[in-house]
């Protein structure tokens, strides 16, 4: 309910004259006196049931979420003499459902087995951008009304060029709009999305005499990553790195079909030989605990003594190439969702502690 | 009274109380008008004189040299220079943009020409609300007037180049306050509309100060505007014009002369001197804004010296241009330097050395050089160039041997208007190379193709003598085309 108005502000420059420095001032912004917040709107009807004297409790969420007045970083022209203005700029909308399952698998006097599920999909959807706009495009990625955020927009590559064809060993584009040539404007196609068809996590708690054991798994399936990292060191124009897959390129006596030949001066161009698919299965969080028996403990005075193990991101099931699938999704913008370029990835990580309570 | 009746009355007032919260708080303000006191905004702005030179310092800032590889201070060479027939990328360059640039393989992505196009645009800007919004601050009216003609300049300076470089370019005259379509959506207007805005911002600029001496070193004159205007009118091939307003500057009450020694031109210690006539100023270890030019020029690999030694001449080519008794080849080209750190001399295929400061061999970064937009030599070579266009060889000889005297070479004499024309397109190749000049020359004597093609950049071809408009710009602006060929 509390809402502000977006005057222009100010950023300082230095120039000289006559060898000395001197300030000055200028927009930093354009001013939006429109801002408001974002309003979301939502539907939600679930189930929550628990069977067999509650020994599985399922809860199930289906929802419909409309998010209107989005707070969009908008890329406007140049010619405005600034690169974004913030505004209220589309309406976005998100259905789907969240399930969890909880179920007491064992139990008995020294042997307690629960499971947890939490399964969740969702699909996200732009239903509108402001002023009529049909799509918004920012880099790689393009936000168009009609498919969710996070899509990239890039050409379709469709293999390399063989011996006795045109330019031999260079990429071959979809020429999409059948004009011949290969262009920005005619053949460009959104190439994948960076968000997942479902995520899941299943968490199994283990209890045997004193020892407590957590496993728990983390999945994300069907998001695609825009791999930056390998359009550049793929370029193979003799002037930077290469990774090993330039070993695999192109030449008469190669003739591969998926790695082209080097060539000086290649521009860094955004294809789906770029696009991964980042599905992922990740160990995330396993430990295992021992808790010191009550005799031991009665003799000092300590309430509870607990010796664990701990291990983070140990295990990743992934096809994507580069060092982890995850680490795309962090603080990103909502137009540029899932590219990874250099970022750092998550690492894997071992504890080992005592819980000790007084 | 009980206890209990307390309790109960107690509670009832604090549920009125809180009731009336929360009405309170559901009709409270929906909307809040914050006025942040450690921030600036334009409201509070462009009250005083200091504030309208504070705007127009911006706009030199933002137009010339921004810190970091901007504008003057190696984006036009990354994004404009490094395409000619003087320069190559050197092997250290590891930005595909910019070797796309210098094996003219670039394409409507490319970012050094999104980032050109910008950086003229945001310093455009900056000039709109000067011109915008100081006359109506109540102070001196000379130097308001001063202050506005200055925006002037350099706004007629930043479409010159957009027009030379794309063409057909938005025009945009004035702040941009609202985010509707209409009024961020620009298209293109046609060439002839941006060079009669650009006369005309020019045209007021010569009214500008003879002479900006003292402290104002280094801002636009009378005599800048009168300089750059009769170079866009030799662009235009309006001959007559360009002879008639180079003249002007030539004779003018500005004291422009030749230095004695071609190497004073760069030095740091006579820098807006008799022959600048407008140059972009920088300065030692402030904000990145020291002459960059200087290390991307200096080899790599000589102890104490931190290099970044990226352009490099196309040797042999623009070396043996030069006879060995002219005196501007060993002071636009080294071959040796020594190290600070063990005193050893180091030898190397010729670089560019125009820019590079022994004060700063350490950090070529930041070389205290200014780099020169117009100087008062290359108002001589527009003379002689205007003169024989339109007239013949004529008095046009005055004008150029005054150059190649002070270079040591021997005056010329008893040429045809062709051989004449072809001496003059030489005298601007040697006299000067590195200063941005010789792609501007090259496109607009249509000797583009064929220059790049002798030297080996065969990729040249006629779609390359406009740039294409960042695609960028096309994808966010429904109402601007691409320039035909790139299409």
């Amino acid at each position: 309910m509390v809402c502000t108005s977006l005057y222009q502000l100010f950023s300082t420059n230095t120039y000289f004259f006559n060898n000395q420095t001197v300030i000055g001032f200028s927009p930093n912004r354009i001013s939006n006196p429109d801002l408001s917040w974002e309003r979301t709107r939502q539907f939600d009807a679930g189930v929550d049931l628990g069977v067999l004297n509650n020994r599985v409790t399922l809860t199930f969420d289906a929802y419909y979420k409309e998010t209107s007045d989005l707070l969009l970083n908008v890329p406007i022209p140049y010619t405005t003499g600034q690169s974004t203005a913030l505004q209220n700029y589309g309406v976005v909308s998100n259905r789907g459902i969240e399930l969890g399952v909880s179920t007491q698998n064992v139990k008995t006097d020294k042997f307690n087995w629960t499971t947890n599920l939490v399964y969740s999909l969702n699909r996200n959807k732009v239903e509108s951008l402001g002023d009529g706009v049909d799509y918004i495009i920012s880099g790689q990625s393009i936000a168009k009304v009609g498919h969710a955020l996070g899509s990239f927009y890039g050409y379709k590559s469709v293999g390399i060029y063989q011996t006795g064809e045109a330019t031999p060993g260079s990429i071959k584009y979809a020429d999409i709009n059948g004009d011949g040539k290969i262009t920005q404007d005619g053949d460009r196609v959104v190439i994948g999305n960076a968000q997942p068809k479902f995520l899941a996590g299943l968490t199994n708690n283990f209890y045997y005499k004193n020892f407590d054991l957590s496993i728990f798994f983390y999945a994300s399936y069907g998001n695609k990553v825009f791999n930056q990292n390998r359009q550049q060191l793929e370029q193979l124009n003799g002037g930077q790195n290469a990774s090993t897959a330039a070993l695999e390129r192109w030449t008469s006596t190669n003739p591969s079909n998926s790695m082209p030949r080097p060539f000086e001066d290649a521009a860094p161009i955004v294809s789906d030989r770029f696009v991964e698919d980042a599905s992922f299965l990740r160990l995330k969080n396993i430990v295992l605990g021992y808790t010191l028996p009550a005799q031991l403990l009665k003799r000092t005075h300590f309430g509870n003594v607990r010796f664990y193990i701990a291990a983070q991101n140990i295990l990743t099931l992934t096809k994507y190439t580069g060092f982890d699938p995850e680490v795309s999704r962090n603080e990103q913008s909502t137009l540029t969702q899932g590219v990874d370029y250099g970022v750092y990835p998550n690492s894997k990580s071992y504890q080992v502690g005592l819980n000790v309570t007084f | 009274m009980n206890h209990e009746n307390v309790k109960v009355s107690f509670m009832k007032v604090i549920k009125y109380i809180y009731i009336l919260l929360l009405v309170g708080a559901l009709i409270s303000c929906k909307k809040l008008d914050e006025k942040p006191a450690s921030v600036f905004t334009t409201s509070q702005f462009y009250k005083t004189k200091e504030d309208a030179i504070a705007a127009v310092n911006s706009i030199y800032h933002a137009g010339l040299n921004n810190g970091g590889v901007t504008m003057y201070n190696r984006l036009i060479h990354q994004a404009v220079e490094i395409l000619s027939d003087d320069a190559i990328a050197s092997q250290r360059v590891t930005n595909a943009d910019v070797r796309a640039m210098a094996a003219i393989t670039y394409t409507t992505t490319n970012d050094r020409i999104d980032e050109l196009w910008k950086e003229h645009y945001i310093a455009i800007n900056r000039a709109n609300i000067a011109i915008d919004r100081i006359p109506s601050i109540d102070m001196d009216a000379t130097l308001r007037e001063r202050l506005v003609n200055e925006a002037k300049f350099l706004r007629g300076l930043l479409y010159f180049n957009l027009v030379r470089l794309w063409g057909e370019v938005p025009i945009v005259l004035h702040e941009v306050t609202s985010l509707d379509h209409n009024s961020i959506h620009v298209a293109k207007s046609p060439v002839e509309s941006v060079y009669t805005q650009i006369i005309n911002d020019l045209t007021d600029a010569e009214k500008l100060p003879a002479f900006m001496g003292g402290a104002d070193a280094g801002r636009a004159t009378g005599g800048a505007a009168k300089a750059l205007l009769s170079k866009v009118y030799l662009t235009k091939k309006e001959w007559e014009k360009a002879a008639t307003k180079a003249l002007e500057v030539i004779n003018g009450p500005f004291g422009y002369d030749l230095f004695d020694d071609y190497s004073d031109v760069f030095r740091a210690e006579t820098k807006n001197g008799k022959e600048h006539i407008f140059s972009a100023q920088c300065k030692s270890f402030v904000n990145g804004q020291g002459n960059r030019l200087a290390s991307s020029a200096t080899p790599v690999g000589i102890p104490g010296i931190a290099a970044a030694g990226s352009d490099e001449p196309m040797l042999p080519a623009t070396y043996d241009l030069y006879s060995t008794n002219d005196k501007r080849r060993d002071v636009t080209f080294f071959t040796e330097i020594v190290s600070p750190t063990n005193g050893n001399v180091y030898k190397f295929p010729p670089r560019f050395f125009k820019y590079f400061d022994p004060s700063t061999a350490t950090n070529p970064t930041e070389s205290p050089r200014n780099i020169p937009i117009i100087r008062f030599a290359e108002v001589l070579l527009i003379y002689a160039e205007a003169v024989n266009e339109a007239s013949g060889p004529g008095s046009a000889y005055d004008a150029i041997n005054r150059v190649r005297k002070r270079a040591g070479l021997d005056p010329l004499s008893g040429l045809d208007q062709n051989s004449f024309r072809e001496a003059v397109y030489l005298e601007r190749r040697l006299e000067l190379m590195f200063e941005f000049h010789r792609w501007f020359d090259l496109i607009r004597t249509k000797k583009m193709v064929s220059a790049l093609h002798a030297v080996g950049k065969t990729n040249a071809s006629e779609k390359h003598y406009l740039h294409p408009i960042p695609q960028r710009e096309i994808d966010l602006n429904p109402k601007l085309e691409q320039n035909d060929l790139w299409k």
